[in-house]
Parts: structure tokens; sequence; C-alpha cells
């Protein structure tokens, strides 16, 4: 099956003109708005849930591109209210305010400059979501954003949305969205749902499967699956709103994605769309799991790139097999699912978490959620995918010892995350004496042993078998 | 087929004690070497590299660090070429590295070879390469003193009586050389077993397109059986192995040699597994460093965005893995452990330097592909190669979206837009970007699916029936 090309598409800066930056951006909302069934005075409403950076700059982008067209769209975007920004943090930020002229400009036209100065002083108290309205995310304050239209109130937020974000981690998408659900009841129109969030969950039970975030929006909202889609692909939210280059992939079914990758696609943005929606979005939460270990040794080692290439050899190995576990077709995911790797493993939240803890610099009772980066999502994927490959109805051939283990057993470097992290009762540097066990396979001996046997389980993403 | 997997190594190491037992673990591999070759008591096994890059070097003093003392046993030598001066802003920097460390600096005072560094260091005396290597110091690693090593200038008295050939030389060179060492083997009895450590290839186009490795030019020029030559491969920054950071590697070739060598090889920090798909990583060694140098281009003209980087390592590895499919019979099995040289050879390694300097302005193609104080790039004549033989019409592919034959290379567009800016040099480095951007460009997970999807497999190119 060919996926399919993406038509030339034109872009908005070809000429330079304003006419045709406004001509082909509002071409492109209007033709979502038609599909959506949007007539005029109706505006599409747009809605994020959840503020993180990545969250907050889907957002932001959005609200630049198409913010000007007001009767046709509004965005906006909900966090929860209350949450304090510390005296330091505060600090920094009235740094960041005044090292930015345009930034500095833009609070002093709207009246808005002297909370930060009060904030700086410590004689006042500055909370989050005031700041977003600002353009502040709290997860990324070196990089402002644009002027947000910020909601606190879920059900204000979400009653009436067309299109809503989930930008909330994993391990809140549930509870959040089971919330939004009773503000949906009596609604007419089905919404469309994009989730950001690449954490997973383990379901051990009536048998072993994996619950993605876009399952768990499903089943706390009834919004059919058709219209919940995943948009993946390595990203670095503060380099991806500064205009870096950068490539994403909307996965889900095909009446929506399609219309979505075009709407969402920007000169530096480019979002392509797949129909795999569970794979995608499982491969996401999978890499996380390894850039974890991949900061832990680049700390251990003083970014020795010979280290880092033997984690990375066994890393990869083990996510080809476990993806020889999950997908029917697990090739074709081999490069762009690297490539993501390559990129979490070089520089993300995940791979700063394992930097720190192997400096020392955070300890693990610290819990997962951090202040300034938000919720290291690799933690509970290790916990989510080590307990799934731990059952022994999934029992895999060890070629060399010629028995039966559960499929954990073949992938030591998932193992020993599992021990630092979860059980925690090894400690950080066990993550070198994994990479250094002479009895180590060559990774190429667990590729093979993934490629010469049929391992593939549709029940484990519930698929019908 | 499963590739074997190996035993249980002994590690030389494990009880910690220094003396006999730890010694005997060492001096048993040479032992059992020895008798493999035939070697008898009061005959050495002589191992000679020729070739004093940077691999070649700290191949040579990694055998002599761990095989040197037993010198009834064993001979480790190198060749280099004589004649080639140390410029003045070398010597200085060397001197600087010399009285920076003590070990080194003590170790030179007691030979007596300290004070010819004093004089270059003043301009009064010029040095030469192959001297200073006597002392440990390699022309292209000069920051990495190694321990010092016996020098040959004279090819015929370096090669004649080897029982084992190292060749680090480029790929450019290996021919010429090996052909005017088989004229000082002609009288030979025994015939010697060669390790190639090369990375770099050719491209024949009669009487059909293929790819001449290292291994095989040796082969023609010497007519050593393949059944005696090796290639050895993996991610390598040699200052980084032999400053004891934990790496892998890959010894490829017949079985009679390949497990015997790899254990020789082996040690704590430095693993070696074996494998017998000599070609193929062979070529593999080849390919990624084509793509390091557009990856280093990408770096410096994105002042190091991670972005910008995973947008090009998964258009990059989406291209090698189509054009693995051409090369290999089971390609898959490439994945892993190709993608993870690739990370280490684009994250720091001379040919993605040469990439950063090119888009620096630094340097420029027309200063050629053998940089002082580096050595040779080999990506360059690789991109060459693989352009070339790639773009023979005897090969096309059906071009999925066109619906028509086409070469292979015009689905590779960074290769052919290396190939603009490093051997046509009709572009300057800034096109790769431009490649990167080109909206049409294909999500190279359509690159993967096609090569998937068809049967690309050509066993010409390298030379099989």
């Amino acid at each position: 099956m060919f996926g399919n090309g993406e038509a030339v598409t034109h872009s908005a800066c070809s000429n330079g003109s304003v006419q045709t930056v406004n001509g082909n951006l509002e071409e492109k909302l209007d033709e979502l708005r038609l599909l959506m069934g949007k007539v005029d005075g109706d505006p599409l409403r747009i809605v994020g849930v959840g503020a993180g950076a990545w969250g907050s700059v889907f957002t932001a982008m959005l609200q630049e591109a198409y913010g000007g067209l007001r009767e046709k769209v509004l965005i906006r975007i909900w966090r929860r209210p209350g949450r304090t920004v510390d005296r330091a943090l505060a600090k920094h930020l009235f740094e960041v305010i005044n090292s930015r002229e345009d930034v500095l400009r833009r609070l002093i036209r709207r009246c808005a400059y002297l909370k930060y100065v009060e904030g700086r002083l410590g004689d006042r108290v500055l909370y989050a979501d005031e700041i977003l309205k600002d353009g502040f995310c709290l997860n990324m304050i070196d990089t402002p954003l644009c002027p947000l239209k910020v909601v606190t109130n879920l059900q204000e937020a979400v009653w009436d949305a067309d299109i809503v974000i989930n930008g909330l981690p994993s391990t809140e998408t549930r509870e959040v969205f089971e919330e939004i659900s009773k503000y949906w009841k009596e609604r007419i129109t089905v919404p469309a749902i994009i989730s950001l969030a690449k954490g997973v969950e383990a379901e051990l039970g009536p048998e072993p499967r994996i619950i993605t975030p876009t399952l768990m929006i499903n089943q706390a909202t009834g919004v059919p699956i058709e219209n919940i889609l995943y948009l993946g692909g390595p990203n670095i939210a503060s380099e991806i709103y500064n205009k870096e280059y950068a490539n994403a992939r909307i996965c889900g079914a095909e009446k929506w994605r399609k219309p979505l990758a075009k709407f969402l696609r920007q000169p530096h943005f480019i979002v392509w769309d797949n129909g795999d929606l569970v794979t995608h979005e499982v491969m996401g939460g999978l890499k996380n799991v390894y850039a974890i270990g991949a900061g832990m040794v680049a700390a251990l080692t003083n970014e020795s790139a010979t280290s880092k290439s033997v984690y990375f050899a066994h890393c990869t190995s083990e996510m080809i097999f476990i993806t020889h576990l999950l997908a029917e077709e697990p090739e074709r995911l081999a490069g762009p699912l690297l490539a993501d790797t390559y990129v979490t493993l070089l520089k993300g939240r995940n791979a700063w978490y394992g930097q720190k803890l192997a400096k020392g610099e955070l300890s693990l009772e610290m819990g997962d959620s951090i202040k300034g980066k938000g919720t290291i999502q690799g933690v509970s994927a290790v916990k989510a995918f080590y307990e799934l490959l731990s059952q022994s109805s999934l029992n895999v051939l060890n070629p060399e010892e010629n028995e039966l283990v559960a499929p954990v057993e073949l992938c030591p470097i998932l193992k020993m995350l599992y021990k630092i992290l979860i059980i925690r009762e090894s400690p950080v540097e066990a993550i070198l004496q994994a990479l250094r066990d002479e009895t180590m396979n060559d990774p190429r001996d667990r590729i093979e042993i993934a490629q010469s046997h049929v391992f593939y389980r549709p029940s484990l993403l519930g698929h019908q078998p």
C-alpha cells in the first residue's frame, strides 16, 4: 500500500505579498469550515486543552496563522487556575521580558508590564494562567509566545468547541476528558479531537494490551475514534515556535486527517498524514522510554559519542523487537521511528531528565512532573511497557536457551530502566552496566530474532485478532 | 537465518587480580590465535598496520598495549610513508599537548626523546610524521597521545613476513598500496590474513554497474583469497576508543577467521562481534559517510538545531534504507545497526566535521578531500561512487508518483544534492537546506514503503551472480 503523496501545496510566502498570505490562509480555513458545516457568522472554535510547552506552542501557531480572521475562527487555550510562579522564575521571566524589545513593547502597549516588575520584586504573586495570556508558558519561559486567550473554566472552554487539541500529559488525559464528557452530554455536533500526548498505559486484563491517549479519550467521551487523531513527530516546542523547520505526522481516519494536515501545515511546519493511528501513537510513547536512558548514558560518559552509539544500537534493536510484537508490518516504521528517536535522544525533556538523574541534580522521589519542564512521560511509559511485556501469555522463544520467555527478557535496557525508575532497586549507573555486559547479544541478533519469527500480537493494540 | 551468538567470553579482568592469572587470560587469547595460524615456539606472530590514520594508529596501539608485553610471541608494527613534515603550528600544539600530560612528558624524558619537540616548537627543527609516531603521536590525532609504536617506513620490510595485515589506508589508496605489497608477497608460502578498516568505496560501471569495496580491491591486487580478508566496521571515534570509551565493532568475513579474530581483538572496553556478511557491512560503512557530510552541513547552517537535524535524519535514513534494498537481499536486518552507526557518524566524526566546515565557509570543496590534521574525508568519494552507480538507467525503478521508470538516484534527493555541492560543485552548501525544505519532498516513510513494496534487489551491484 502506498501512502498518498502530498499534492503540491501553494506556499503562502512564495511571492511575499500580504494578499497571498491572507488569501491562502483564509482559503485553507474556509475549506475546513466548510467541511465542519460552519456557516457565516458562526466561528470555528478551536481549544487547546492543557498548557504544556507543545500544547501552548501548537495553540500559539494557530493563533498567529489564523487569529487575524476573527469572524471565522476563535482560538483559545484551557489550563487550570491557581498555579503560582515562584520567585526565582518570576525573576528569570523579568529578565526574558527586558531582553526582548518586541515583548517589552507589547506588554507596555497592553498595559500589562508592571505586574512583572512587582513579581520580580516579590511584591506580587503571579499565576501561570495570567502570564499565559501574555504568551509566557511556565514550561518554556525563555520562548515568549504571542498573546493567547486563556480560559480557566473547563466547561466554558470546551462546551461549544469544534476542534479540541489534547495537550495534556497522558496521565491526566482520562480524568480531564471524563470531566469534559459531562459538558458534552447534550451536544448535537461531534467534535474533532487532535491528541498530542505521547504517554501510554498498560492494561493487563482480560488480556494484556496498550491503552493509548486517543483510546482513553474515546472511552471517556464516547466520541467515535474516527474523530480522534494523533499528531506525532519529533518536536522541541520552542524550536518549532521559532520557525525551525520541522515535520510531523497526523494519524487517524481519512475523513479528517487530510484536511487537518493541510490546515495545520505552515512553511516551516510540514504535516504529513497517515492512516495508522495506533502504531504511531504507541511508538511516540516508546521512544520516550529510551530517551531517559540516553540522557543517563550521555551524562555518565561526559557526552561520549561512542557510548551514545552503543546505547543507540541496543535501544533501537529493542524498539524494533517491540514493534514486531505490536505492528503487522513493523519494517515500515524503521526509518521514521528511529529518526524521531534521534531527536528525542538528542534534546528533549525525557533525555534531560535522564541526565539530571545521572548527575544527581534530580532524584526519583521528586516524581515525574518537574517544575519548568512538565511531565516526563517516559517514566510512566517504562512501567507500562515493562508490565505489558512481562506477561507470560506473550512468551516468545529465546533462541539462546531454547525456552519460552516473556518478551521483556530480550529487552535488557527496558528491564534496567524499570529497575532504576520504577522499583528503584538499581542506581542510575546500572544503565552502563547493562550496556557493558559482555554477555549481551549483538543488537543485530535481537533484530534477527524478531524478524525470523512471527511475533505479531494484534490484541496488544486492541486490534481484532 | 539467526546469526550466531557469541558464547560467554572469559573476562581477563573478572577477578580483578594483577599478575599471573590476569596475564594468562590475555596470553591465552594470543596463544589460541598463534596455534590457529600455525606459529611454533620462537616464531612470533607478526601483525602490521598499514597506514597511520587515526583509526589505523589506534588499532595498532590497542594491540601493542594489550599484547606488546609478550615479546617472544608477537610483534606489532605500523607502516607509514616517510617524509611527511609536521608544520610549525602543529608542532607548537604538539608541544603543548606533551607538556600538559605528565605521563607523556616523563616517558619522553626517560627515552631521551623530548628535546626534538622543544626544537620544533622553536622552529629550529622540522619534525616528520613517522618520527613522532614512534613516540605515539598520530598526525591526525595530536590531542590523544598513544603508546610508543614500532614504525617502519619501508613497505617491503614492513609486510614481507607479516601474518596479519591491518589495512588502515583510505580506500582511495588501498588498491595502489596493495598492488605494491603483492610484489613483495610473490614468493610467500603462507597466506596472510588481512583485516580492512577502510570505509570508502568505488563504483565500476562495466560489465554491469557494481560497487568495488576495499576488501575486493585487496583481493584483486594481491590474490589473497576472500576467505582470508575481513572487514572491521562499526562506529568509531578513534580517540574515544583509545581512551577506553565503551565501543562496539563488528568483524565480517569467513567463519574460519572471524570468530577467532573477534575473540583476539575483544577488550573490556572494545566489544567485537562477528558476522558473516562481509560485503553488505563494508558497503554500508561507506554509505553512512555520504550522509554524515550532509548532517554536518545542516548542523552548521541551523546552529545545531535538533529539530532540523531530525528532519535531515528522517530523510537521509529513508534514502539509506532505500539504497539497502537495492544492495541487500534481506535489508531489514541492517536497519538497527546501520542506523546506530549512522547516529554516531552524524553526531561526531570527520565527515560530519567536514560538512560543518564547508557550510561555515572555512573549507571549500576545491581544497580536496584530504585535510591536514584530519585525514581523508571518505564520504566525498563515496558520494561520487553511489551517485554514479545509482544514475545508471540499467537500474531503473518505477517512480510511484509519475508511474514511469527512473534511475534510483531520482528517489534520493539528498544524495543528488550532495553530488551537486561536492562533486559537480554547481551548488553551495545552502542547497542542502533547500532540498530538505522542498514542500514537494515526500514523507520519508513513503520512500521506505516504495522500497519495501517492490523487489529492488540487484545482486550484481555487489558483484554477486
